[in-house]
């Protein structure tokens, strides 16, 4: 981020652009420039390098570089230098106060004879040399410090630096800006903490195509203003290294509205960030995830999956689940109140998907847990403690799969004609209900479940009982 | 969006709440002014300061609502040591009470206007935030308040922030953190209310829910008319006096004196160059400068052509070399020879002119570069009269007490009416048999003849 003197803009009609620097070896050699005289400069004081930069900058302005592109690069690098006071025999403000109260008993330094003296009885009272004295009292003016690091960016990276802060420098006068791009849930899930953290709000949209997220402040509804320009400013590196991605913002600049777009073809002028690395919530979602993949009985998982917008909010649903043409989600719910779940079921309901919500029963607030709320028609509430456990998930993907089947196949099980055509099927089982099993056996005249258990057992299948009720049993291989 | 579309509008209960610097009524979708329908959050909202506004809608629709806005810092004033006051500022605080606790009182410099405001925060006894221009206000204010209030007073401002009961910020630091003080206080006093209708200065204003509002100046009236906002930010101007009113009855006498220094050949030389070079490239573009908006035109166009740029370093330079005319100095020298026993303040218009006079007579400098620490102890030691004598550039135009100063040197200015009246008050403040100076320092034959005329006019007459 630059002083607002130092912008530079390109306008045409009401489009506004910062002037970026290109990197071309024009620009790439005045950066180096620059580099250079700091480096050198490490070990002696300010003021010799502000001559010095003072210098160049002359230099660089003949070549007929734009001051403001210089001044910029010299903003940039006198952030990446570290002072430190000289050492002076006593500290610079006991030396100023000295000589400024011998001044005015004495009446001012008004000829050189004057000063003299008031110098001499200042370094008297203190008990060192009118050099030293002097030294001190200079110690406090801006441009004593002495340099004592110095950390070097590559010439380009300056570039790239300095394009960054010129399109901050612009947001700085931003009312309203939106990001639209294709993210996962975990980017998005970090984009959105950004902007809350910095106390902006937005509104989602996303209708087939990418994530859009119209993002300002508060009192943005309420009143035109650029307070919350700095703050979008902010939030704009965490947009830069998305592989897709495209900002507009609503601009006031000397009094009048522009419109500034930018996308990802003006990323390489720009510094990239490192992408994100994966953050669990909680522990949780980490174990349950772990879990889920070791026994994955065909369905994927994905953690923080693609984004959905639910009534102009982004909704990042914990995990989704999918097999085949099946996609589910899966929503853990940590702390909550009866009314917390009944909000968030609302919203969720306007979700198409099926979607599973498990609830912690522990971490309730009301000491009577009642999960007596009514369930939606696209929402599995599911109660654990503790730990989520697969045995709590399971039975909604096997509810989901049967439906699937029912609505596939069951109308027409497999008709098999022969032995040989029995011996394929069953050893293409993985798991499949007891029931659709029953029904193909019954072709071969088997008539109760413990002769197909015996049959089952021979191909390395089991029964699995998962209540009294035989319609939810399944049968699964075992063996091969 | 419809109210259909708002979700379920029933009969729920209608909660008013605070959100960083607006308020946000729930329950309710109907859109009652200054209400807004906030899609993003799903609910009503207004600025902070229309509280009041948005109560008195929703009471006069015999509206149930809780009311959640404020969460004012609890505490109390302790007892309350303050001198009598004087019948004006008496007539002040009065004014303002009547006026259902807002409004501005207009007086001159070294009246006593923060007297008027420790005993209007005495009386209404609510948590309250002073905002100020400097940290020198800053720091005398926490003072003041301590001791006539008998409270911790809490700073934001200068790298505190500590809210208190009564709490003291800068325009910059409360402008910061509008959204979070904005529901703490119940009373806003603003100090030189006339920086508050500022783009960002104004917010500090509108973010808050405090009712009751007092603002503070001398000079009213901004170049950008925009002091006729002050009216919806703070209210109505509830007392004035002016200086003429004021004068000899609570202030010290005041003399002016100009005086008139030349060039010496060498710079007349010089300045001649410089100006010419500037004048041609203005008549060359047919320019004339008569506006602070005609010079942005300049500066703006010394971004884009050598040429322009040249022409305001031109300006630069002629402007400095007026500035630090060795006449000027010499001058200087002989006006502190003169004044051996009082208490001078020194004011140049920029800092490489401060450091200049600071260096050559060592005398104390403030600038808008020294810490605070410095600042307070170069303060601290004026007043003890440890130092006669401070230069300095703009940061002690507003209202910091320097009660024993006398003399005031003004050695180059802009023409702007308010800092003159300003440095002119810092050495008005009353005491017996006193009488003050106030040299001005001008150079015949250039631009600054005028500057003057035009910073008198604000005194002359009005």
């Amino acid at each position: 981020m630059l002083p607002s003197e130092l912008l530079r803009v390109k306008k045409k009609g009401n489009k506004i652009m910062p002037s970026f620097a290109s990197l071309d070896y024009e620009n790439e050699y005045a950066s180096s420039l620059l580099i250079d005289v700091y480096s050198e400069h490490v070990g002696k004081t300010l003021r010799e390098l502000e001559e010095s930069v003072k210098e160049i900058e002359d230099q660089l302005e003949d070549l007929d570089y734009h001051p403001k592109f210089v001044r910029g690069l010299i903003e940039l690098l006198n952030r990446a230098i570290v002072t430190e006071r000289p050492a002076t025999k006593v500290p610079p403000d006991v030396a100023r106060r000295t000589v400024f109260s011998v001044s005015s008993e004495r009446g001012f330094a008004i000829t050189d004879r004057d000063r003299f003296e008031i110098l001499s009885e200042a370094a008297c009272r203190l008990g060192v040399s009118v050099e030293d004295l002097v030294k001190a009292f200079e110690a406090s003016y801006e441009g004593s410090e002495v340099i004592v690091d110095f950390k070097a960016p590559e010439p380009v990276e300056l570039l790239k630096q300095y394009n960054l802060s010129l399109l901050q420098t612009l947001m700085f006068k931003a009312t309203s800006m939106t990001i639209i791009a294709n993210m996962t849930g975990a980017e998005a899930k970090s984009l959105l903490r950004t902007i809350k953290r910095f106390g902006l709000m937005y509104m989602a949209d996303k209708e087939g195509g990418p994530l859009k997220i119209h993002v300002d402040g508060p009192a943005s509804i309420l009143t035109q203003t650029r307070r919350y320009g700095t703050r979008m400013a902010k939030v704009l590196p965490a947009v830069l290294h998305l592989k897709t991605w495209r900002v507009r913002a609503e601009i006031i600049h000397m009094g009048k509205r522009y419109t500034l777009e930018i996308d990802e073809r003006y990323g390489n002028l720009l510094p990239s960030k490192p992408p994100i690395e994966e953050e669990f919530d909680s522990l949780v979602e980490e174990e349950f995830m772990l879990k889920f993949r070791a026994f994955s009985m065909g369905w994927d998982i994905v953690r923080e999956p693609e984004p959905l917008v639910v009534d102009g909010a982004v909704f990042i649903p914990d995990f989704a689940l999918s097999k085949d043409d099946m996609k589910i989600y899966l929503e853990i719910v940590g702390f909550w109140t009866p009314s917390y779940i009944e909000k968030k079921l609302k919203k969720l309901s306007n979700v198409k998907d099926v979607m599973i919500v498990a609830v912690d029963r522990k971490l309730s607030c009301a000491k009577e847990v009642s999960l007596s709320l009514k369930e939606l028609p696209n929402i599995k509430l599911v109660a654990f403690e503790d730990k989520l456990k697969l045995s709590d998930v399971l039975p909604v993907l096997r509810e989901l799969e049967r439906r699937r089947a029912v609505a596939v196949h069951e109308e027409s099980p497999p008709r098999l004609a022969s032995e040989e055509e029995l011996r394929a099927y069953l050893s293409k089982i993985e798991e499949e209900p007891l029931r659709r099993v029953l029904e193909v056996l019954k072709g071969f005249g088997v008539q109760d479940v413990h002769e197909a258990q015996r049959i089952l057992k021979k191909h390395g299948l089991v029964i699995v009982w998962k209540s009294l009720d035989q319609s939810e049993a399944i049968v699964k291989r075992l063996y091969r | 969006m419809s109210s259909e579309s708002r979700g379920n509008s029933g009969p729920e209960h209608v909660r008013l709440e605070y959100d960083r610097g607006t308020i946000v009524v729930k329950g309710l979708t109907q859109e009652i002014p200054p209400l807004k329908w906030d899609p993003r959050a799903k609910c009503l909202r207004a600025l902070a300061y229309k509280y009041l506004e948005v109560k008195r809608a929703l009471e006069l629709l015999g509206m149930e609502f809780e009311d959640r806005v404020l969460s004012p810092i609890k505490g109390s004033i302790g007892t309350v040591s303050l001198k009598p006051l004087r019948d004006y500022q008496e007539e002040a605080v009065e004014a303002w009470l009547r006026a259902g606790k807002r409004g501005i009182v207009v007086l001159p410099t070294g009246t006593g206007k923060t007297i008027i405001a420790i005993k209007i925060i005495a009386q209404v006894n609510e948590p309250t935030l002073v905002v100020v221009p400097t940290l020198e206000l800053l720091e005398q204010w926490r003072l003041e308040l301590s001791k006539a209030l008998n409270v911790n007073v809490g700073v934001v401002g200068g790298g505190s922030r500590e809210l208190s009961f009564v709490t003291v910020s800068t325009y910059s630091s409360a402008y910061l953190h509008a959204e979070e003080m904005g529901d703490k206080f119940k009373l806003l006093v603003f100090d030189e209310v006339h920086h508050l209708p500022s783009e960002s200065f104004r917010q500090i204003a509108l973010m808050s829910a405090a009712p009751y509002r007092l603002g503070l100046t001398a000079t009213l009236e901004r170049e950008d008319g925009k002091h006729v906002d002050l009216l919806d930010l703070v209210g109505d101007v509830v007392y004035r006096k002016s200086v003429y009113e004021m004068k000899s009855k609570h202030l010290a006498d005041f003399e002016l004196v100009r005086v008139y220094v030349e060039l010496t050949d060498d710079e007349r030389g010089e300045f001649e160059k410089l100006y010419s070079m500037y004048r041609d490239f203005l008549e060359r573009r047919n320019w004339r400068l008569r506006s602070l908006q005609d010079f942005r035109k300049l500066i703006m166009a010394s971004g884009l052509s050598r040429e322009a740029r040249r022409a305001l370093m031109a300006w630069r330079d002629a402007r400095l070399l007026i500035l630090n005319s060795v006449s000027k100095l010499d001058i200087l020298r002989d006006l502190l020879r003169k004044h051996q026993d009082d208490r001078i303040l020194i004011f140049t218009e920029l800092n490489e002119t401060v450091r200049k006079i600071s260096r050559t007579f060592l005398i104390p400098e403030i600038t808008y570069k020294t810490s605070s620490k410095e600042r307070a102890s170069v303060m601290e030691l004026f007043k003890k009269g440890i130092y006669r004598a401070v230069v300095t550039s703009r940061v002690l135009e507003e209202g910091v007490d320097v009660p024993d100063a006398n003399v005031a040197i003004v050695l180059s200015g802009t023409a702007s009416r308010r800092s003159f009246v300003q440095r002119l008050g810092r050495i008005l403040r009353p005491a017996p048999g006193k009488k003050a100076v106030l040299y001005e320092v001008v150079v015949k034959d250039t631009p600054e003849v005028a500057i003057s005329k035009r910073r008198r006019k604000g005194l002359v007459g009005s």
